[in-house]
């Protein structure tokens, strides 16, 4: 397995504030790595620097490195778009846009250029089969997106991702507003996904990363506390800290 | 924060102290008769055993629902896991203690199993037991890593034995028909050490000594 993502000494400050400290990390390609930590220890905040999504908040400053495919995502010849088409996003909330299921997964092909009615319905049907969403949706791709359920909206955000090739996927506990169901299908999902693509999950839910996550980071107070296989952070963590939260003693 | 649970895990091991104790004292009368100071209390020992098979289903459904209901993950997962292989091991010693009190009436007298050394043999045994258990409560490695030790004392005292019983045969002792029950008891209380030496692992993989249970367990047996 090689690297795809690397971060070195990794700082950000939200103004005054430290949000990110000394961030070493690298993630293994077509993989699934969870970050776990409680509220506000900066696993969200590392997660949105990954695409530079943090570039947007006023008064961030980065320093250090985020290397993506060994090259510095800050340097100034990188494209952001371009980035972001490769390291997608899927968030906490389902955000399908206000249009149909179909436009929906079609508008970053199109944004890219694709124009080909032919070629953008090869597109939406493979991302929408990738998403495991096809089945459910295929006589109505027209209708509106807003109509589906919130795991259906979910998986429907996460075609839009696929729809662009990403190679990573980004995401920022997408199951902590689904029931159960819709959980244990975009788990079974991003399982399945990991073949060929690398998975970057924050979650709250640790169970969850235990199900589905080989590696796992332990963020506390802006730091990673520890990083290693997800077994080895639930079955015998190095660090009483991470032991300490893992086993519900603060949190 | 976790105050239940951990209060849970507190009558976890309350349950294991007292399983001990009920094996414990079906051993103390086991010793008396071993040692020739009476064999009162030879009868209650079966009871003891059904006693003990009652705490091995409570801690075993108590550690099922804390498996359900906690998930437990690291330590908490380990203690527990730990625990559930432990009152089995318990349970065997309870049932070799019952064996062991079956065949006591066909000896004839306290001084034969003095002669070949199980009245030595049992103190060991009830001091692995009681340490085992006790290291699991206090989460001391030393001390289970001792009652490992302490087994290959069991284990010899079973060779002894067993050369004095073959010297009884072929000599023509007078007591030589007693021969092979006093090396049953022996070979009882040997397997007794085993479980004892099973429990101590046990406990060192609750406490993770070598720092991989999953796939690097301390072997156990």
């Amino acid at each position: 397995m090689s690297t795809i993502i690397e971060t070195k000494d990794l700082d950000l400050w939200y103004g005054n504030m430290q949000a990110l400290k000394k961030i070493n990390l690298s993630m293994e390609e077509k993989s699934i790595t969870a970050l776990i930590g409680p509220s506000g220890c900066g696993k969200s905040t590392f997660l949105r620097t990954l695409n530079r999504m943090n570039d947007l908040v006023p008064g961030v400053r980065i320093e250090g490195q985020v290397l993506y495919n060994g090259e510095d995502i800050f340097s100034p010849k990188v494209d952001v778009n371009g980035l972001r088409y490769e390291v997608g996003m899927v968030f906490q909330k389902p955000n399908p846009f206000m249009m149909s299921i179909y436009d929906n997964i079609a508008y970053g092909p199109r944004t890219h250029g694709i124009k080909s009615k032919v070629r953008l319905d090869e597109i939406v049907e493979k991302a929408l089969v990738d998403a495991s969403l096809f089945d459910e949706v295929k006589d109505r791709l027209r209708k509106s997106a807003l109509g589906l359920s919130g795991g259906q909206q979910q998986r429907l955000c996460i075609a839009r991702a696929l729809a662009v090739q990403p190679k990573v996927l980004l995401m920022d506990e997408p199951t902590s507003a689904l029931d159960p169901i819709s959980t244990a299908k975009i788990e079974e999902l991003a399982m399945s996904l990991s073949d060929r693509y690398t998975i970057i999950i924050v979650t709250h839910n640790m169970q969850q990363a235990l199900r589905i996550a080989h590696r796992t980071a332990f963020f506390l107070l802006g730091e990673v506390i520890e990083y290693d296989t997800t077994e080895k952070i639930f079955s015998n963590p190095s660090d009483p800290r991470t032991e300490d939260y893992v086993t519900g003693r603060f949190g | 924060m976790r105050t239940r649970f951990d209060s849970e895990l507190e009558t976890l091991y309350v349950s294991m102290i007292k399983m001990g104790s009920l094996t414990e004292e079906a051993l103390t009368v086991l010793q008396e008769a071993l040692s020739g100071s009476g064999r009162d209390g030879l009868d209650g020992i079966m009871a003891k055993s059904h006693e003990i098979d009652e705490k091995e289903r409570e801690i075993e459904a108590l550690c099922l629902r804390l498996l359900l209901r906690r998930q437990p993950v690291a330590r908490d997962l380990r203690t527990i896991s730990s625990a559930m292989k432990m009152v089995s091991d318990i349970e065997r010693i309870g049932d070799n203690a019952g064996d062991i009190a079956e065949i006591i009436p066909f000896i004839s007298s306290g001084d034969l199993t003095v002669r070949i050394g199980l009245d030595r043999m049992i103190v060991t045994v009830i001091d692995m037991v009681t340490s085992a258990i006790d290291a699991f409560v206090h989460s001391d490695a030393e001390k289970a890593k001792g009652v490992i030790a302490e087994d290959d004392a069991a284990d010899e005292a079973f060779v002894n034995a067993k050369q004095m019983v073959t010297e009884m045969i072929r000599t023509g002792d007078r007591n030589a028909e007693e021969a092979p029950d006093l090396l049953m008891i022996a070979k009882y209380l040997e397997r007794m050490g085993d479980h004892a030496a099973s429990l101590a692992r046990w406990v060192l993989n609750a406490l993770d000594v070598t720092g991989d249970w999953i796939n690097n367990p301390v072997k156990v047996n």
